[in-house]
């Protein structure tokens, strides 16, 4: 597996390259659901770049933090705070947790100074959403990151820069790929037959915190870091899960 | 003076959107075309938001340009946290270990 494609003598980085073709056919799949939704086609591309703009300055501060328990521990060791921090900005590294937060942040601004129905929009994406991560994460396989745990029949990578080489690995990416597309399918089928507004979107963030609260098990990339056994990204499912439970349980009494 | 503001945000718009894309497409940063992007596309958004139809086509033009621009530098800049310990934070990280 190359991370890198040669394109017109480019070296184009496969795991970009699949993200914005991800982002691209989420975009699409919003496009064609958005009369049954009610939402114009230019809120429905101002939304989504709202989204993707937050999504990526969310990612990025996101993996800023995880490393500052590292820099505290290593910080006389750092000559100048603004060359780290400029190196960790124009560096790759992004959490999809960060952006779904600050890509969510985003889309709320920007429907609320547009007076456009938040539940509406969030109910268009949420499938889009599990599309655009499916395909991050094909990106993530032939990459070699977000790696799963060896095992005997695993997939052996030999050119990765992320993976161990000649380990075989649990495809893990792959496996939360194919579950994201899975989800895709479900959320475009729910949305169909749904009576009320947001159980799409509420279905999306429940099963996507489940999946990977559970899938992150099965990853084997340590350099994530843990606390307690569990990695940051179960803590975020976690309270994501309990914080969408606690919004459905007084939505449910406050109908009553 | 209203509709300046917006005029402005319109020609503001097209113009990050053309350094975006050379920026990208000359490789003087990803970061840089990123941000420019980022700024050319909302302030493209807002100018296309607020004006008539018929006058709106720069902005439309801005946020277009913005948004190529914006793909080229993600293409080049997104890639996974796990990645970053490898290829592009080795040797920070490294100093800190």
């Amino acid at each position: 597996m190359t991370p890198f494609l040669d394109i017109f003598g480019k070296q184009i980085p496969v795991y970009g390259l699949l993200c914005v073709i991800g982002a691209g056919l989420g975009v699409f799949l919003a496009l064609l659901r958005r009369k049954r939704a009610g939402i114009a086609r230019e809120d429905v591309i101002f939304s989504a770049t709202y989204g993707i703009i937050g999504g990526i300055v969310g990612a990025k501060l996101l993996y800023i933090l995880t490393l500052v328990p590292a820099m505290i521990r290593a910080h006389e060791r750092i000559d100048s705070y603004f060359r780290l921090f400029a190196e960790l900005l124009t560096s790759g590294g992004f959490v999809f947790y960060g952006g779904l937060i600050g890509g969510i942040l985003m889309a709320i601004w920007y429907c609320k100074r547009y007076g456009i129905g938040i539940i509406k929009v969030a109910d268009l994406f949420a499938p889009s959403l599990a599309l655009a991560h499916g395909f991050g994460r094909i990106g993530c396989f032939l990459v070699g990151c977000c790696y799963g745990k060896p095992v005997s029949w695993g997939y052996v990578y030999h050119g990765s820069v992320s993976a161990p080489l000649g380990v075989p690995l649990f495809p893990v990416q792959l496996l939360e790929a194919f579950l994201n597309l899975l989800l895709c399918f479900l959320l475009l089928w729910f949305d169909r037959h749904k009576k009320t507004e947001g159980k799409t979107a509420a279905l999306y963030v429940c099963l996507y915190c489940l999946l990977r609260f559970f899938l992150e098990f099965l990853r084997g990339d340590a350099a994530r870091g843990l606390l307690l056994g569990l990695s940051l990204s179960q803590y975020i499912s976690a309270a994501g899960f309990l914080i969408l439970l606690f919004f459905l349980f007084r939505y449910k009494r406050q109908e009553k | 003076m209203e509709n300046n503001v917006k005029k402005g945000k319109a020609i503001a718009s097209l113009v990050l959107g053309i350094i975006s894309l050379v920026a990208a497409w000359l490789g003087w940063g990803a970061i840089v075309s990123l941000v420019l992007a980022i700024v050319g596309m909302i302030l493209g958004s807002q100018a296309k938001k607020e004006m008539p139809a018929d006058q709106a086509g720069m902005a439309k033009a801005g946020f277009i340009l913005s948004l190529i621009g914006l793909i080229l530098s993600a293409v080049v800049l997104v890639s996974c946290v796990a990645c970053v310990g490898c290829i592009g934070t080795a040797g920070v990280l490294g100093s800190m270990q």
